[in-house]
């Protein structure tokens, strides 16, 4: 009787025992509070200021060439960084069509954040400073560099019917557009909504004018590009680079207005046609085709790539760019090269 | 006096007094809070409302006739008129400000201010009588420091008025069902119409009211039941009147302006807002959008006190099911927490709607803050009630302090630092304004933060003009007005001429931003203003060779 109800008595001590180091689990309640408010403190501290990317930009420009890209990680930072890079901040680094015409990019990173695709990962980069705080400056090299040899913006950014001619209109009936020299601007002088200019601008009979500028693309990423609003059923935009040297392929990178990219898919097809003027059998000048694309809302800023051209290596000829739709207005964009 | 009635003294007061703390703290941090473009359209209303209340005053006659109210209320009458009828009886009573020796906008903005802090008292007195004073302190405290609700209660807009309206005719509503007396009755047919004043929010209350009066109708006797019908019906027809009678641009041609106010609210769809990296202006909102951005903005802590309370309601909401059946909700506590949980529930189960668009953000659903605080403080409540179990931490002097200041902490200091960022405010957990960047959250909306460009324009001696946005010529003039930006600074929408210019980071201003790099010709700004080192408004500054060359063209 007496052993029983001794062990009736360990069993509710033991209850009790377990019950008061269960209670203790509450005290996770308020330590959850106090971790919260250290982590608030932590992150504030450990924010990064402009002295911080100033001092990782005095690194990079130590060691960047001309011809380097530069990549800032992650995007939301581009901007603290673009003011800290000054003259290194391009139009053309900023708002690249993508990395593969860069043999070497420098990368800011933020606590080892990346953007590059995953194949640059592979080739260990070299560390310039471990840290200027979070901000690491890493030098990483293309492990699949394909050089541009003609880069048709440097042609249309010339402003010059030498290196491009503009028609628009009726297919068949186009007609010239004509090139003005000024100042890169925003085209709706008010609020700074639309399309802006660049400073050379091809000038159309419809009015529209056609410039290498930067737009937005479907994720509001910038890209630097030919603008070319679409003209609707029947008719096109023909351009013509010339002197171009051709090598062994066109590479085409394509997109939409970030605004003009319907979203819902609703938006039609552009499509763009490229060609070559060769010599035919009389001598004469004839159009060649050599690949086509079609974009399709949602495909947002794409890369196409005519491979096999048909021609020797080292070429010098002209490259036809048709872009046609059955919608007018669609604000087309896009940039090329050989490579 | 005895500890008991001591105790029983600063529990009652004790929603006063955070209340009074919460008013003080909104007044005092009023200055370093710009102007949203939505709010300097309030001041214009207000102003006009203003004009019209002095000609009732002077010429009443001539006040009432359909010229005299047009001119009064026809601006910005997509909105309802409460709120702004109170910024402008305030700004009248203080005379802009001037007797009180405040900022013009301070006069504007008070009564939402006021608003503000009855919604803490109200959420206590709420509490209180459900859960005692520990619970009340904890609900109005955890409200206060919600970050975005600090930030919206400084605005002359309309999201804290309506969530403190929505809040009280609730309160009103459980009051009316527990005793369906005339007073009661009257109160909330008044309570509701100027509800609907104040914002469309309120078209969601038949769906709080609806489920809990049918239970209460279905449970009740015959006479109680006669009496309920009445209050409903009462309710019904008067809340309409009384909102018409609120809003004399309602008076004349009544059914097609309620039906243009109803369709601009229901096709009003062109908000932007950044979700996980993605712009969205249309509906539908992605699933789970409020929930993930209620996470991500109300401090963690108080989260984890509001699951706790929904545990420990659950479990005696469970307990009182065993004990009385289908009839537990007859219970006066369980029918007010069904009720304070639908109205919780509601404005997040709009945004489930598959035809709900994207609004801006989390301010579209803080009418249900005040009873996620109260479920809180319930929660904070059951926390301490087991932390006082333990023997040694009993044994503290100062013991509930420390334990209070352990659950307030937190959400006081990111309150604290959010303040003139709040709409760039996201919880620690998830990697504070840095991580709301890195997972592609929106950082602000409204461009107010173009008052905190103030010091870096200073420092420039900047004058000439500047380009502006998304911060409105009304918004930035009232700041010059205010001196909290240089007044040698003209305000401009065209970028092309302009000395200064600057673009709030938002995803869908990226054409403006990319724009204005060609506008400058540099992609690379001047000056960049961060919170906690995320980009907020990068400015941009035009050398005076480019000037020259912008206006030869």
């Amino acid at each position: 009787m007496q052993a029983r109800a001794r062990s009736a008595s360990v069993r509710h001590v033991e209850a009790q025992k377990a019950k008061s180091r269960a209670v203790w689990l509450w005290a996770l309640v308020p330590a959850f509070g106090l971790f919260e408010l250290g982590l608030h403190v932590w992150q504030v501290q450990r924010a990064l200021t402009a002295e911080d990317w100033d001092r990782a930009v005095a690194e990079l420009r130590t060691h960047i060439a001309e011809a380097d890209g530069i990549v800032v990680a992650p995007d939301w930072a581009e901007p603290v960084a673009r003011r800290a890079l000054g003259s290194l901040a391009t139009e053309e680094r900023m708002a690249v069509a993508d990395y593969t015409r860069y043999k070497t990019v420098w990368e800011l990173s933020v606590d080892d954040a990346t953007v590059l695709p995953s194949d640059w990962l592979k080739v260990p980069a070299l560390v310039v400073t471990p840290t200027a705080r979070r901000i690491h400056v890493r030098q990483r090299t293309n492990p699949t560099h394909n050089p541009v040899v003609t880069d048709l913006l440097t042609l249309a950014s010339r402003g010059s019917d030498s290196d491009l001619t503009v028609t628009r209109g009726t297919v068949g009936a186009e007609t010239p557009c004509v090139w003005h020299r000024g100042v890169a601007r925003v085209e709706a002088d008010h609020e700074a909504w639309g399309p802006a200019r660049g400073a050379h601008y091809a000038e159309c009979t419809d009015g529209t004018k056609l410039s290498v500028q930067v737009v937005p693309d479907h994720d509001w990423r910038p890209r630097r590009c030919f603008l070319v609003p679409t003209t609707g059923a029947g008719s096109r935009t023909r351009l013509v680079f010339h002197n171009v040297v051709f090598s062994g392929a066109v590479w085409m990178h394509t997109g939409l207005h970030g605004y003009s990219e319907d979203r819902q898919n609703h938006g039609l097809d552009v499509t763009t046609w490229v060609g070559l003027h060769v010599l035919n059998d009389a001598n004469e000048q004839a159009e060649w085709p050599v690949g086509s694309d079609t974009h399709r809302d949602g495909e947002g800023w794409k890369r196409f790539e005519i491979e096999d051209l048909g021609i020797a290596w080292g070429t010098i000829g002209d490259l036809l760019v048709d872009i046609s739709s059955d919608a007018s207005g669609r604000l087309y964009c896009f940039e090329g090269s050989t490579r | 006096m005895s500890l008991a009635s001591f105790k029983e003294r600063v529990g009652k007061h004790a929603g006063l007094a955070l209340a009074s703390v919460y008013f003080a703290s909104l007044v005092a941090s009023a200055r370093s809070i710009g102007f949203g473009r939505d709010e300097s359209f309030y001041f214009s209303a207000a102003r006009a409302y203003a004009g019209w209340f002095r000609q009732l005053l002077t010429s009443p006659a001539v006040a009432f006739t359909r010229g005299a109210v047009d001119a009064g209320w026809n601006y910005n009458h997509e909105h309802p008129p409460l709120a702004k009828a109170l910024f402008a009886f305030s700004w009248m009573l203080t005379e802009g400000g001037k007797r009180l020796g405040v900022d013009e906008s301070l006069s504007f903005r008070l009564p939402a201010m006021l608003l503000a802090a009855m919604l803490v008292w109200l959420t206590h007195r709420m509490a209180r009588e459900l859960y005692g004073d520990r619970a009340a302190f904890f609900a109005a405290a955890l409200l206060a420091c919600i970050p975005r609700l600090f930030f919206h209660a400084h605005l002359a807009c309309f999201d804290i008025p309506i969530a403190a309206m929505w809040t009280l005719a609730v309160y009103m509503f459980v009051r009316a069902l527990r005793a369906p007396t005339l007073p009661h009755t009257l109160g909330l047919a008044l309570v509701c119409g100027l509800t609907l004043a104040t914002k469309h929010n309120a078209w969601m209350l038949p769906a709080v009211f609806a489920p809990p009066l049918l239970l209460r109708l279905a449970t009740s006797d015959a006479a109680t039941r006669a009496r309920l019908v009445g209050t409903a019906f009462c309710t019904v027809l008067l809340a309409p009147v009384i909102a018409i009678a609120a809003w004399p641009w309602l008076w004349f041609d009544t059914l097609p302006r309620i039906q243009e106010y109803v369709g601009f609210h229901m096709h009003h769809d062109y908000y932007n807002v950044e979700y996980f990296g993605r712009n969205i202006n249309a509906a539908p909102s992605p699933f789970g959008y409020a929930f993930v951005l209620t996470a991500a903005t109300v401090p963690s802590v108080t989260l984890l006190l509001w699951g706790l309370g929904v545990v420990r309601l659950a479990g005696s909401w469970w307990g009182d099911v065993r004990a009385y059946g289908a009839r537990f909700f007859a219970r006066e506590q369980r029918f007010a927490e069904l009720v304070y949980l639908l109205a919780f529930a509601v404005p997040y189960a709009a945004f489930m709607v598959p035809s709900t668009p994207v609004f801006g953000g989390t301010k579209h659903w803080m009418t249900a803050y005040p009873f996620l605080a109260i479920a809180a403080g319930y929660g904070a409540d059951w926390c301490v009630v087991h932390v006082f179990k333990i023997r040694w931490f009993r044994r503290q002097r100062f013991a509930f302090a420390a334990l209070a200041a352990c659950l307030l902490a937190a959400p006081l200091a990111e309150t604290s630092h959010a303040r003139d960022f709040g709409l760039s405010n996201y919880v620690p957990l998830i990697g504070g304004t840095e991580g709301g960047a890195n997972l592609g959250f929106h950082r602000q909306f409204w461009g107010f933060t173009t008052q905190s460009l103030a010091p870096y324009f200073e420092a420039d001696r900047a004058r000439g003009s500047v380009f502006i946005h998304d911060t409105t010529q009304g918004a930035f003039t009232q700041m010059q007005a205010e001196g909290r930006l240089p007044k040698a600074l003209q305000p401009s929408n065209a970028p092309n001429h302009a000395n200064y210019a600057i673009v709030h980071h938002e995803l869908h201003m990226a054409e403006i931003e990319y724009n204005l790099w060609n506008a400058f010709n540099s992609p690379a700004p001047s000056y960049v203003l961060t919170h906690d080192g995320v980009p907020i408004i990068s400015v941009w500054k035009r050398a005076k060779k480019q000037t020259g060359e912008s206006i030869k063209e």
